[in-house]
């Protein structure tokens, strides 16, 4: 057997074999001329403002914001629709009056099981009524006229209405 | 000892001197890695001249704490080499090597023997499995440690040292197989 190559041999003639590889002289200047210095940006890690899942996560909340605030509408205003004339004991054109006409149409309302009160909060509407409309119109003779008679054949039907209801309580 | 991690740290900062000494310093391991795969000097140049430019405008990303710069400049020279694909099957020697065999006592004929010899080597060396193959290419030809061949192939030094011992005792085997 041939002792000629060892393992010691062997990384001699590496080491001789790695000495010859010798690089030509690259200028530093050659390089940095190469590169853009621009890309040599500090090295400081800033965590972006927002993170795409802190995005999702905010537009997320916000569509359930919108979405809340939608349905609150929606919910309130067929509940202001829903308080329309025929319902309440005081009749249609009471109800285009004041807040103080659509209380008296609520209480109306809820009175309507017992007979007799009904005529009360009837009468009591179209008085409250009589007031808005005393304050709020009727300039001339002509339309107090107009005025008074519309009144009067409220309170006629009103009473006509309360008539009907205690005679029929089942109603 | 040069403290390599203070120095990439001042070269983030944009000390160009700190640019300066990392590549004085790490070139000649990095070309003469990419010299043992690509056997050209000029694409030698090339790939670790595009290796340091890589390097450096790269540098913001690196963090000191995941790897050494060598580790990280051979990582990305291999990166290279694999997306280059070329090898090229020339003399590993080329012009340079008859001067550095040339030693004033030895006759013409024991240096002609000597070059023949390293060339041998040289040929056994491919001849060995690659994970071997690339140890002792680490070790011997580029000159790194244990530690720093351990670290770039994500390999234990236990692991690194029972390759570079089998792969040398393959290499004297068929070295005494030609004989």
């Amino acid at each position: 057997m041939n002792k000629k190559y060892n393992e010691n041999r062997i990384q001699e003639l590496l080491k001789v074999a790695s000495d010859n590889i010798t690089p030509s002289d690259v200028a530093f200047d050659v390089l940095l001329s190469k590169l853009d210095t621009k890309t040599v940006k500090p090295n400081i890690y800033t965590k972006p403002v927002l993170s795409p899942f802190s995005v999702f996560k905010l537009a997320g909340a916000f569509t359930a914001f919108v979405l809340v605030v939608l349905g609150v509408r929606n919910i309130s205003t067929p509940l202001q629709n829903t308080i329309t004339p025929g319902e309440g004991a005081g009749g249609a054109v009471l109800t285009q009056g004041s807040e103080i006409a659509l209380g008296t149409i609520g209480s109306g309302s809820a009175s309507e099981n017992s007979a007799g009160s009904g005529s009360a909060t009837g009468e009591s509407a179209a008085r409250s009524m009589s007031s808005t409309f005393a304050k709020s119109s009727a300039q001339s003779p002509e339309a107090r006229e107009i005025e008074s008679a519309t009144l009067n054949s409220l309170v006629a039907e009103s009473q006509a209405d309360s008539e009907l209801l205690a005679l029929s309580p089942d109603i | 000892m040069i403290d390599f991690k203070d120095l990439v740290e001042k070269a983030q900062a944009g000390d160009k001197d700190a640019y300066g000494t990392i590549y004085s310093e790490l070139y000649t391991p990095v070309y003469k890695y990419v010299y043992i795969r690509t056997r050209s000097k000029e694409l030698s140049e090339d790939i670790t001249s595009d290796v340091f430019l890589r390097f450096l405008s790269s540098l913001h990303l690196y963090t000191t704490q995941k790897d050494t710069p060598l580790s990280y400049l051979f990582t990305i020279a291999r990166n290279l080499l694999i997306n280059n694909g070329k090898k090229k099957k020339a003399d590993l020697f080329e012009e340079g090597m008859e001067e550095n065999v040339r030693d004033e006592s030895a006759s013409s004929l024991e240096r002609n023997i000597f070059k023949e010899e390293v060339g041998l080597v040289m040929e056994v060396l491919n001849k060995i499995q690659d994970d071997q193959r690339e140890v002792i290419e680490l070790k011997f030809l580029s000159e790194l440690s244990t530690k720093e061949v351990a670290s770039l192939l994500k390999k234990s030094e236990a692991n690194v040292r029972q390759l570079e011992s089998r792969g040398l005792r393959k290499m004297r085997e068929l070295l005494q197989s030609n004989e």
